[in-house]
């Protein structure tokens, strides 16, 4: 959602835009062109209505001629005069009134219709769109850019009405009298001063309004979400305050943009009330028999039309602007062809034998900066592989390969004996379990969000699976157990609630194969065991990956694979692997060991926390003749210590040496 | 943050009676309060409209004196004065259509910027029971959108409107000088036509609301799915989706359908129409009989031409002013919020620190007609001890800390603190003496400086840098591109899990408790991390009570006793070795613990 109910939307900063503006109409055509009769219609009706509103003026000249200059006046010529201008004044509303109906219901369909596209075609996109875009910026491709396209077609029917009337004025005013016409003119000058003035001054304040309105949301958001830390630490005042210095700064520019409007337009009757006055004096100046009183004051209601479409049409440019740049965005995404696709000649997969396994596979994202390189290796039916590495080895990659989020640049996939890329993406994608790192959970009850798994299975059979894996307990300590709503993702609950319910929701569409990316979080004990208990549940008969982050988990499966900067550098089981001392023993030392109870004696053993404090002297530099305090420190430690050292400014380090060096 | 900035005027919190809450009677009252919070500002602007709608007709008038004085006088001094009258006019509508506007303009942003500091100021004083239950987004939306559509509502609506009826008396004013007929038209017409406008507005209305809560609901539909597109796509949901979807859209789009047929015709125009055209036609006679009404047939017909201006302007301002009362509903919904547990401390009660606190047969539930969170919880705390807290998920131990903070009262049951009872002290005198470390740390946008001084109002230099020091979160810190003054990112992004705690125990150490209250199940990256972590920790916990929900096998050691929660009361209490031997809970929880786990 924006927020742009702040100052005017039309004044907007009009982003860049990639294609012709030729190219944008068509492809709008494309949209419109389905309903070119009413298009047409309108069209037609826009005509007439602005025919008739040209000529209403005409009738009043004439009424007023007939009726001064006439010596005996003909009443009949003159009811006549006063039905047609009645006639002329119901038209143009009825003329009117089905345009708005006609075009809100091209609008209403079109919107549709585009948003339809726009959202099948994000719902196909390669997953690596979505991982490239923010969730919001896709929303707003559907939802805010299609209604700008809206905006920007009643925005143009405006427009083009307004500007038929004004050339259509103009006519008249040549056709009345060529010298009114001539002052009417005069008013091009100043409509052109006004736009630049917009355009220059006027954009510019409308910027830092926006700005700072965005700065006092950005700060309300912070301040609203970080509520409860205010309030622990009695910092509510503060939070008020500084909301109110920005609210403060939003209003002085608010005030300049007040003042700016409230300028231009009473400006522009001025200018307006200047030409009804010059085209008065000129039309007396004329002789009578060169210009009739009707004429005169036809002049002055035509020359008061004459500015105010000048206006609009430069208020509505940058409207008009940023409509093509969200017809260009929703363009970006309908050209978008997805990488990954079925093939014709697909078939549905089999799933009698479920061994992945990986021939040469190769990945990059960018051209030329493998992620992947050369991974070859077969994971057996029903064996359980986790997956280990450095952050960037490509263990994220890997799992979303064999869920064919994206195709290898390079080698082939296999389930059994069928290549990734030869089955329908709905079968494979159906049997294939995900378990990503961050549990999405949808904004509705606990029960309907298991249910997801598989939309077909009754409550009782979903109450039974929960009780097998252990998620029973846990949900019923929800407040209002299965039925508890979930907001914002499941906000309230602790990651191991969230987790179980995504095992769950696993659990029912009964995945062949199964891909988890363990969060890193570690959960509070409780939670870790029950978790333990259901993924062994979900793990049983199913060929799996994990991507480890638990000494729990990596103890508990049959082989290891050790990623290095894409490359498969170990694969066996922790025994093995360990015995190897390579980098899965370095790493299993850095990031899994101390999990465990052996790290734990050790630390027991290790002085207190003065260690902190005396360790900085520990300097290489010093001669240190601490040392002997810390034998049993690690390397690790030491080299900690010594970083720590390095990064203190030379008055910190002089103090701390003082301290302790007295 | 932007502490730097400062405004001429300072900010001074509103103290009970000056919470909108109290000082207006209804949302209605709180809408309406536009008009005396500024009131010279109003008075003025609407004083001098009173000038500027007469002025406005006054071009329309002069016009028909020019075409007299040109028939009568032919090209004459006295025909171009008027004239170039009909400028000087103009001139001096100008400046008072601006002095009308502008002070109204200003009227209404000053409206606006109070009643969105009134909204924050009045929902930060809610406690967390409202907090928990309402999605900040949707605050967000109140604070931001809807108060600026109240305002829209005030200005330009309110404005246009009194305009308008200000516009349509002056016109029958001007008929009835010259002509009773004419007069009586207005007179019968006028009203009709306002009743139309009201009526039409009424009609529209709702559709229009309906509009935007279909709007907000495809908005919202499409966000979900496309956040949980992963999901979606694993669970082969996409045809369920893109039903939803499509269903949302259609009617959406039936919506805007409906809403063009209804108001493309705007019925009350015709009346406008039928005076005008009837007007010109009686004109049109009468001057066919007395030349001498040329004046007042061109300037009836000028006036009523500039009247069309409300066919468009009115039904806008009315449907503003309803959309801005509907919106200011809304908002004073939420701002009334009643808490089902009010507070009633008084100033000047304050804890005493130097006893324990007590528990005593303690219930809490979240809400009516919800689970018990806590269940008759018995315990004293004594001074300066180290206490454990562990259990199951919802076995109530998060609950227990909030408590503890005031973040919530008992539902029954008493808490005291050194014999004073907790729900007689001022939650600010509470907070005082008690600070949280959370499992999910909050930062705000701010630089790192900021983030830790936030425990601190005057914190000085070197007690934030000593702080950070002690939470080991220094070495890290300077090496961000800006030390301590670097923005760390909103809500703390660009921080990773381990460094975010740092910060946070940072603060703590700086807020100085008498209770420290730790939420400590921290997310593990690496050995190094943990080892900073365990040492901040430790410097933490020194010197104060502290109670810590924690699974680390080497605090439960540690702490002079552990309370073990399940199913939201206390199972048993004691040290490690005798819970070890009376509970066996806690000997089954203990060999789940992933350090017991990972060692066998």
């Amino acid at each position: 959602m924006s927020h742009g109910r702040g100052p005017g939307r039309f004044m907007m900063e009009s982003a860049k835009k990639t294609r012709s503006t030729k190219q944008l109409l068509g492809r709008l055509w494309v949209y419109l062109g389905k309903f070119w009769p009413w298009v047409l219609f309108s069209g037609l009706l826009i005509l007439v209505s602005t025919l008739g509103q040209i000529i209403s003026p005409l009738i009043i000249s004439q009424g007023l001629d007939a009726a001064v200059a006439t010596a005996s006046p003909d009443i009949e010529f003159l009811t006549t005069l006063f039905v047609i201008f009645l006639a002329l004044s119901l038209f143009v509303w009825v003329a009117n009134a089905f345009n708005t109906f006609i075009l809100a219901r091209v609008k209403a369909n079109m919107l549709h219709d585009v948003r339809k596209d726009v959202f099948n075609h994000l719902v196909k996109a390669d997953m690596s769109y979505h991982k490239k875009e923010q969730s919001g910026n896709i929303t707003s491709r559907v939802t805010s850019d299609t209604d700008e396209l809206t905006t920007g077609l009643t925005v143009f029917t405006q427009v083009s009405s307004q500007l038929l009337l004004t050339v259509g004025t103009f006519i008249l005013l040549v056709m009345t009298t060529w010298i009114i016409a001539g002052i009417a003119l005069l008013a091009i000058p100043f409509a052109y001063f006004l736009a630049r003035f917009l355009g220059g001054y006027g954009r510019r304040i409308m910027y830092q309004t926006r700005k700072s309105y965005g700065e006092v949301s950005g700060q309300m958001a912070e301040s609203l979400a970080g509520v409860s830390i205010a309030k622990s630490f009695n910092r509510e005042e503060w939070a008020s305050s500084i909301l109110y210095d920005l609210n403060m700064k939003t209003y002085g520019y608010y005030k300049q943009l007040g003042a700016l409007f409230n300028f231009l337009f009473p400006a522009v009757s001025v200018v307006s009330m200047v030409l009804v006055s010059f085209t008065l004096i000129v039309g007396g100046w004329l002789p009578a028999n060169a210009i009739s009183f009707g004429e005169i004051y036809l002049g002055t209601i035509l020359v008061e039309r004459f500015l105010r479409p000048i206006l609009h049409l430069s208020m509505f440019y940058p409207q008009l602007q940023s409509s093509l740049a969200a017809m260009d965005r929703v363009t970006d995404v309908l050209e978008q062809v997805p990488n990954v696709k079925t093939k014709h000649d697909a078939t549905k997969i089999s799933l009698e034998d479920t061994s992945v396994k990986f021939d040469n596979v190769a990945y990059e994202y960018v051209k030329d900066t493998p992620v992947l390189e050369n991974v070859s290796f077969t994971v057996k039916q029903g064996e359980k592989i986790a997956i280990v590495g450095h952050t960037g080895a490509g263990k994220t990659t890997l799992a979303a390969l064999i869920t064919r989020f994206y195709d290898p640049t390079n080698g082939n996939i296999f389930i059994g004996n069928q290549n990734l890329k030869d089955v329908t993406l709905n079968s494979l994608q159906r049997s294939i379990g995900l378990i990503p790192q961050e549990p999405y959970l949808f904004a509705d009850t606990v029960l309907e969000n298991i249910r997801y798994g598989n939309p077909e299975i009754s409550d009782g059979e979903l109450y039974e699976l929960c009780k097998l894996i252990g998620a029973d307990d846990f949900i019923d300590a929800l407040p209002n157990g299965y039925d508890t709503v979930l907001q914002e993702s499941g906000k309230g609950l602790s990651s191991g609630q969230r987790q179980i319910i995504t095992i769950a929701r696993t659990m029912l569409a009964d995945p062949k194969i199964l891909v988890l990316d363990e969060a890193t979080s570690r959960l509070d004990a409780y939670s870790e065991s029950l978790v333990q208990l259901a993924q062994q549940a979900l793990f049983k008969g199913r060929t799996t990956f994990v991507i480890a982050h638990r000494l729990t988990t990596i103890r508990d499966v049959d082989r290891i694979a050790v990623f290095e900067k894409g490359i498969l550098v170990e694969l066996g089981t922790h025994e093995e692997l360990l015995a190897k001392d390579g980098v899965y023993s370095e790493l299993y030392y850095t990031y899994y060991r101390h999990q465990g109870i052996e790290e734990l004696k050790d630390v027991r053993k290790a002085p207190d926390s003065s260690v902190i404090s005396s360790s900085s002297s520990i300097m290489p530099e010093s001669g240190s003749p601490m040392m002997h305090g810390h034998a049993n420190m690690s390397t690790e430690d030491r080299t900690l210590m010594k970083e720590r050292f390095e990064n203190m400014s030379p008055e910190e380090r002089k103090k701390l040496r003082e301290k302790f060096h007295p | 943050m932007h502490a730097t900035q400062s405004s001429s005027i300072e900010y001074q919190r509103p103290d009970e009676a000056q919470l909108p809450t109290n000082k207006y009677r209804s949302a209605t009252h709180w809408y309406l309060s536009f008009f005396w919070r500024s009131p010279g500002l109003v008075i003025l602007s609407l004083g001098v409209s009173l000038i500027s709608t007469l002025l406005t007709l006054a071009p329309s008038l002069l016009l028909g004196m020019a075409f007299v004085t040109l028939k009568n006088d032919g090209f004459s001094t006295g025909f171009v004065l008027i004239c170039l009258s009909i400028i000087g006019t103009a001139l001096l509508n100008f400046v008072f259509t601006f002095i009308t506007n502008y002070a109204w303009t200003i009227a209404a942003f000053r409206f606006e910027r109070d009643a969105r500091q009134e909204f924050f100021d009045t929902v930060q004083n809610h406690s967390m029971g409202f907090h928990d239950s309402i999605d900040s987004s949707s605050l967000l939306s109140m604070a931001m959108n809807e108060v600026s559509q109240m305002r829209m509502g005030v200005n330009p609506s309110m404005r246009m409107m009194t305009s308008s009826v200000l516009s349509l008396l002056f016109t029958m004013i001007f008929f009835l000088s010259f002509n009773f007929s004419y007069f009586l038209i207005l007179a019968i017409g006028f009203p009709i036509y306002l009743i139309m406008v009201v009526r039409y507005a009424a009609v529209i209305g709702p559709i229009r609301e309906e509009l935007a809560q279909r709007l907000a609901v495809v908005t919202r539909d499409t966000q979900e799915i496309f956040r949980g597109i992963e999901v979606v796509r694993s669970f082969n949901q996409e045809d369920r989706e893109n039903s939803r979807f499509i269903k949302g859209s259609d009617n959406y789009a039936d919506i805007v359908t409906k809403e063009g047929r209804l108001s493309a015709f705007f019925w009350p125009a015709l009346v406008l129409i039928a005076i005008t055209a009837i007007i010109f036609g009686l004109g049109l006679v009468n001057l066919a009989n007395d030349p001498d009404t040329l004046d007042q047939f061109i300037s009836s017909v000028a006036i009523l031409l500039s009247l069309q201006f409300m066919n468009f302007m009115l039904p806008m301002s009315i449907l503003n002013v309803r959309a801005g009362k509907t919106n200011a509903d809304r908002i004073w919904e939420k701002m009334t919020w009643q808490d089902p547990v009010p507070d009633l401390a008084q100033e000047g009660i304050l804890p005493n620190w130097n006893g324990d606190i007590l528990f005593d047969h303690v219930d809490f539930q979240y809400g009516q007609n919800l689970k018990y969170a806590l269940k008759d919880i018995s315990i004293t705390i004594p001074k300066g001890s180290r206490v454990a807290v562990i259990g199951g998920p919802g076995s109530g131990k998060s609950t227990f800390l909030k408590l503890l903070l005031r973040l919530y009262d008992p539902s029954s049951g008493t808490i005291t603190i050194g014999g004073v009872s907790m729900t007689d002290i001022p939650a600010k005198d509470v907070r005082k003496g008690v600070t949280m470390v959370e499992q999910e740390v909050f930062l705000f946008s701010a630089s790192a400086r900021e983030n830790i001084a936030f425990a601190k109002e005057n914190a000085t230099e070197s007690e934030i840098t000593e702080a950070a020091l002690n939470a080991q979160a220094d070495v890290f810190i300077n090496k961000l591109p800006e030390q301590f003054d670097t923005k760390i990112g909103e809500r703390g992004s660009k921080l990773s899990g381990g460094q975010r705690q740092r910060i946070a125990i940072a603060r703590a150490i700086l807020a100085d408790p008498k209770v420290l209250l730790l939420d400590d199940s921290v997310s593990a990256i690496d050995s190094k991390t943990e080892l900073l972590l365990r040492r901040a920790l430790d410097k933490l916990m020194e010197n104060r009570t502290s109670i810590v929900v924690t699974q680390r096998l080497r605090t439960l050691l540690e702490s002079d006793f552990i309370i073990l929660f399940d199913k939201g009361e206390i199972s048993a209490t004691g040290t490690h070795e005798q819970l070890l031997e009376i509970s066996e809970q806690y000997k089954t929880i203990f060999k789940a613990l992933p350090e017991v786990v990972g060692g066998n």
